[in-house]
């Protein structure tokens, strides 16, 4: 499947994405917030993209303040239409998250949490059904070694395989597991697919390792381009078969893998929609989204009015044309690609999907011999 | 205006996921937000009584202690406590029961319990989020404090 020969159909249907999306910035309704409720972490993963430390001295925010924050922005959002997600560090270690769960139900949010599964027992998601938890998501990083290695313990992957097989029984509870694709777990995929629909799970999502946070010092986390594109061949085919609902993450645009490896087509929601909370109080748009993309402080700003009044930078994206995105051709369907992967302090581009798609389609060209015209980023 | 302006620009996405669907890319312009929160009403009602004389007691403070619903038993010794936002599914309750009056009925030693509701039956939903309510009667027995 070539990479940047879109069809007409699937143009044109870029062309009516593309006015929905100028529509959707222009709406910026937010319905998905994000709170790093702690940086405290009982693991120490090699790719992790938050600043957290394995340090019990990182203090927590108080949920006092979290729901000053969040009765503010009650204002402007309908809560049963904004979804909250705890993420950290590891939420669970946080001893009140029960009460900060009922405190979000009462107000009416939707809420859920991004877990590595290692406090995940039949007893504690029991707990946090009845304080209202409404989705959850588990990482699993490949099988057991690859899986340890990335998480750097030796535990790791028994517990999150234990959290995974509790999700499935779990009436009306929205799960997935992720699976952070790197070189070691590339070639297990079909095996972690098989064991995923084994034990009753229907959705997965899957990421790439991108260069930021601690995997910034782990380059050799990154697939090469011909197991990049190969990823996507395979997560292409999977949701061909129909066992398992498989996505790929919400980041990059994929050329003519749009729609193929995902069920929308790419679009960055950072700013647009999507609003975080740091540990500090910072308030950004993905957690993963620090320095120069702070948009101000709940301790000395009004979380309604930067809402309402700041994110520029996330809701005119006419600054990313730089770089490699300059004279690319795709541009206007991509807008620089997703936030998270621009660099902090000068918003130069680190990764590009779709060069590296074409790396990968080159790559494979030239080693099976075959003439295929290889063209250049042209819609 | 800016309420007009919104509902046109809404109006117009709509447009634009539809002729979307109509080429066959359905669904291009989810995400995968969750909506809504599904909730029922739990309702934990009973009589409060004397372990030595089986007579009713009242004003005996009745708390949900997680919920933080309170009520007061009536002259019946009868309270009702309910907890508005439940996961409509199995629940286990802590509850307290307080004698907080001095000794205008005697005194009562305090009594923390669980109430379980296991595959509880829900009546009065709306066919969404909300299931209804289900109720229990749960019945307790205070002892004298000597």
């Amino acid at each position: 499947m070539s990479v940047t020969r879109i069809p007409f159909r699937k143009k044109l249907a870029l062309e009516l994405f593309r006015k929905y999306r100028v529509n959707e910035r222009k709406l910026h309704s937010l319905n998905y917030i994000l709170w790093e409720c702690t940086l405290r972490c009982n693991l120490s993963c090699i790719h992790c993209g938050s600043d957290c430390r394995k340090d019990a001295s990182v203090k927590d925010m108080p949920a006092e303040d979290f729901f000053k924050a969040i009765d503010e922005i009650t204002e402007i959002v309908n809560p049963g239409d904004t979804m909250i997600v705890l993420t950290g560090g590891e939420p669970l270690l946080r001893k009140d998250i029960e009460q900060i769960g009922l405190g979000l139900y009462k107000r009416g949010f939707p809420w859920g949490i991004v877990t590595n599964g290692m406090l995940l027992s039949r007893q504690k998601l029991d707990s946090l059904l009845r304080s209202g938890m409404r989705a959850i998501t588990v990482s699993l990083d490949g099988l057991q070694d690859s899986h340890n290695w990335l998480r750097g313990s030796v535990l790791s992957y028994t517990s999150a395989y234990n959290a995974i097989k509790l999700l499935p029984s779990i009436p009306g509870l929205n799960y997935d597991v992720v699976t952070c694709v790197n070189q070691k777990n590339f070639d297990e995929l079909n095996q972690v697919k098989e064991l995923l629909i084994s034990t009753g799970i229907r959705e997965w999502r899957i990421f790439t390792i991108f260069p930021i946070g601690r995997a910034k010092e782990n380059r050799e986390l990154q697939l090469s381009p011909d197991k990049f594109k190969g990823l996507f061949d395979f997560i292409r085919l999977t949701r061909k078969e129909g066992r398992i609902k498989l996505n790929y993450g919400c980041e990059g645009f994929l050329g003519n893998y749009e729609k193929e490896v995902r069920d929308n087509f790419f679009i960055c929601r950072a700013g647009i929609n999507i609003a975080s909370i740091l540990a500090d109080g910072s308030i950004s748009a993905c957690p993963n989204l620090r320095d120069n993309f702070i948009q101000g402080n709940i301790y000395h700003d009004s979380f309604k009015d930067i809402w309402e009044t700041g994110y520029t930078i996330f809701r005119d994206r006419s600054w990313t044309k730089t770089g490699i995105c300059a004279d690319c051709g795709f541009y206007k369907y991509c807008e620089g690609n997703g936030m998270h992967l621009r660099d902090e302090k000068t918003g130069e581009l680190l990764f590009c999907h779709l060069k590296r798609l074409e790396e990968g389609e080159k790559s494979i060209a030239t080693a099976s011999g075959s003439p295929e015209k290889i063209r250049n980023h042209e819609p | 205006m800016k309420t007009n302006y919104q509902r046109f620009l809404k109006t117009y996405n709509v447009l634009l996921s539809g002729l979307l669907a109509i080429l066959g890319f359905a669904s291009s312009c989810e995400s995968r937000d969750e909506y809504g929160t599904p909730s029922a009403k739990f309702i934990v009602n009973g009589t409060v009584k004397s372990a030595e004389t089986n007579m009713p007691i009242p004003d005996i403070r009745v708390t949900m202690t997680m919920q933080g619903d309170t009520s007061y038993t009536d002259s019946e010794g009868s309270y009702l406590v309910t907890d508005q936002w439940g996961f409509p599914a199995d629940q286990t309750y802590n509850l307290r029961f307080q004698d907080i009056d001095g000794e205008t009925n005697k005194q009562f030693i305090d009594l923390d319990t669980t109430v379980v509701f296991k595959d509880p039956e829900f009546s009065g939903g709306d066919g969404n989020w909300y299931s209804g309510e289900t109720s229990k009667e749960f019945n307790v027995k205070l002892r004298p404090k000597k």
